[in-house]
């Protein structure tokens, strides 16, 4: 009885194979292609060389572009930390059209273009946007301020745009800890932030951490919102690959850099993928 | 017991005209109830019978929209849950995962800031009366249901509080584990001297640990009492039918001689039983006839103390005792159960006719409920 209906079941390997042909295909042409080129470029060119790289990190400019790239990024992924764990809770914790509300005003944004965002910050940042005339006719500014072009614009902006991506996967952890193991605090004597200290927030930490991840890896490539935003003063690395390539097509060096934002983005996975399964081990199993 | 901690009285708890709503529903329909010191107390009844509701008010998980839940004496409606210094087993544990047995077992005593000598070998203590010694270091994930239910436990009294409320706490058990558990928690109760007002829909289970059970439907309570009460005298036909089992009859009250009454059934045959409810004499009000199988005699002989006479159409042998249904004349069945020691004699067989019958005062008539 089982044996026949098991192999019903399952496609056979030939076919399974024959209907990821097109997706691997096109996989091969326009990702892996390029991109181990593009690795491939880095250190040949057009013989082994390692100047790209050393030109990355000898020039003071490079270098203080690839820090602030980092330490912008960590900002971003802690303040949607801050700010996106209570929606993320909230959310969670709420029911019927509250939680679709909650969801929609966490969704609607994500599902909108960037690039339009990004604009609107700097329609609101601008030297005669909405902030600096409503500031001004309050009477509480004399001059405008300097909103727009600083990396103050960039953080804030950068963090709205990514804050979905770290309340969605806060969400998907907080929904599932179970309501009574809270009671249970409560009533064994806990306050309301002893219970999230110690239990809300210890459960919750294989969201924390991979909505750190996500946020993090996203904010490190990120192009649109810090070219808007940020202007070229407040330059990230990759606003310095595109200029490096397309404005001055120095493909070598461009690649050299693209070279080191993918290490640093797969050895900070690695290092986060490792915590996670560490969470796991330390007792996240139900 | 044996350290420094002293051994507390248990909490005298008033449950006061409590009315619990959930949008139109009325799960408490002003319940009174009273627990004494060092009590066991059973809530028991039917899911959605209000039981929970109830033990969820006095832990401070619900607030009522009347009445007043009383520790001592002194009202605690105005103290939030972590300061009503009460210990709770829930019925899936909620022990927490990240956390070892010890880490479990210790946290209402780090909620109390205690200092960290006393929380060691409190928390050792404690471990050792449960009988979980050497698995300390474990996590509820390692650890089988009935060590699960006993980390439950000891977190549950680790900081000695006065009444301990537990939800269903033996559901998730099997048969066997349960009742052993049972009687580990009710010895564990005598021990620590604790009030614990204990909520079940297992009668069994409430008539095995409780000192005193109240039974609950439809948001009230209908009885309480002891065990031995709620079977032998039991206040209505739905605490008569969930405690125990019984034969169960619908009719008419038509007949009334002093405390006994009889229920006229279709085709005329009346049924003779102590009215239990006070029913109004002989004004043919609907009723419910009730007797408890070991109360139905059987026998293959004509007898002066038969009420009826049938035919046996089933006989399931249940070690100590045979369940014998006897159907009388097409027009309904009855259960009785016999035990095996006085089926030595002149063995019963399916097929034989058989006279049955029971003392009027070991059947009870009720009102029949609305239905």
């Amino acid at each position: 009885m089982s044996a026949p209906s098991r192999n019903e079941g399952r496609l056979g390997a030939w076919t399974s194979w024959l209907l990821l042909t097109p997706l691997l295909v096109l996989f091969a042409a326009v990702f892996v292609v390029p991109v181990v080129g593009m690795l491939l470029q880095s250190a040949f060119d057009p013989t082994f060389t390692t100047r790209h790289f050393e030109q990355a990190v000898s020039r003071p400019l490079y270098v203080r572009i690839i820090l602030r790239t980092l330490q912008i990024s960590v900002v971003v992924a802690v303040g949607t930390l801050v700010l996106g764990y209570p929606v993320a809770w909230l959310m969670a914790r709420a029911k019927g059209w509250q939680a679709a509300l909650i969801g929609c005003c966490v969704l609607i944004p994500l599902w909108t273009s960037v690039l339009v965002r990004s604009y609107a910050w700097t329609v609101l940042l601008a030297r005669n946007g909405l902030i600096n005339n409503g500031l001004s006719g309050l009477g509480l500014t004399d001059a405008p301020l300097r909103l727009l072009y600083t990396e103050g614009a960039v953080i804030v902006a950068m963090i709205h745009v990514l804050l979905p991506f770290m309340i969605l996967p806060l969400y998907a952890v907080l929904r599932t800890l179970p309501v009574d193991l809270t009671q249970a605090a409560r009533g064994l004597g806990a306050s309301g932030f002893q219970v999230f200290r110690r239990i809300t927030l210890p459960l919750s930490m294989p969201g924390v951490i991979s909505g750190l991840v996500m946020v993090f890896i996203l904010a490190i490539g990120f192009y649109v919102t810090p070219a808007l935003v940020g202007g070229s003063q407040n330059m990230m690395i990759a606003q310095l690959i595109a200029s490096e390539i397309a404005e001055a097509p120095t493909w070598g060096f461009g690649a050299a850099l693209s070279t080191m934002l993918l290490v640093t983005t797969l050895g900070l996975m690695a290092i986060f993928h490792r915590a996670i399964s560490f969470e796991r081990l330390a007792g996240h199993r139900s | 017991m044996t350290t420094g901690v002293p051994a507390k009285r248990g909490a005298r708890v008033s449950v006061d005209s409590l009315v619990k709503r959930f949008g139109s529903l009325t799960a408490v329909a002003g319940t009174s109830l009273d627990v004494a010191s060092g009590e066991f107390l059973a809530l028991l009844g039917p899911s959605g019978c209000g039981k929970t509701t109830v033990l969820m008010t006095i832990a401070g998980f619900e607030h009522p929209d009347a009445g007043d839940i009383l520790l001592d004496g002194r009202s605690v409606l105005s103290l939030p849950a972590s300061q009503r210094n009460i210990g709770m087993v829930f019925q899936r544990y909620a022990l927490f995962p990240h956390m070892t047995v010890a880490d479990n077992i210790a946290f209402p005593l780090v909620m109390r800031r205690r200092p960290r000598a006393e929380i060691r070998s409190r928390v050792a203590e404690v471990i050792d009366v449960v009988r979980l010694s050497g698995l300390g270091e474990r996590l509820p994930s390692q650890l089988s249901g009935g060590q699960q239910q006993r980390v439950a436990f000891a977190r549950a009294v680790v900081h000695s509080p006065p009444l301990l409320l537990m939800d269903e706490p033996l559901a998730a058990l099997d048969k066997k584990l349960r009742e052993e558990m049972q009687i580990e928690l009710k010895g564990l109760q005598r021990l620590l001297g604790i009030t614990v007002v204990f909520v079940t829909h297992d009668q069994q289970e409430a008539l095995a640990m409780a000192d005193r059970v109240a039974v609950m439907n439809a948001g009230r309570i209908e009885q309480v009492g002891s065990p031995r009460e709620l079977y032998e005298k039991p206040v209505s036909a739905f605490v008569a039918n969930f405690v125990g089992e019984s034969n169960r009859f619908r009719g008419r009250l038509v007949e009334r001689a002093g405390p006994i009454g009889g229920v006229a059934m279709k085709g005329g045959r009346v049924l003779r039983g102590l009215v239990a409810d006070d029913l109004a004499v002989a004004a043919n009000v609907p009723a419910i006839f009730m007797v408890r199988p070991e109360m139905v005699r059987l026998s293959t002989q004509p007898e002066a103390w038969a009420e009826l006479a049938g035919v046996i159409t089933d006989l399931t042998y249940a070690g100590s005792s045979w369940s014998c249904t006897v159907a009388i004349a097409d027009a309904f069945s009855i259960v009785a159960r016999v035990p095996t020691e006085r089926l030595g004699g002149p063995a019963l067989a399916l097929g034989d006719r058989v006279s049955v019958g029971w003392r009027s005062e070991d059947a009870r008539i009720y009102a029949a409920e609305v239905a």
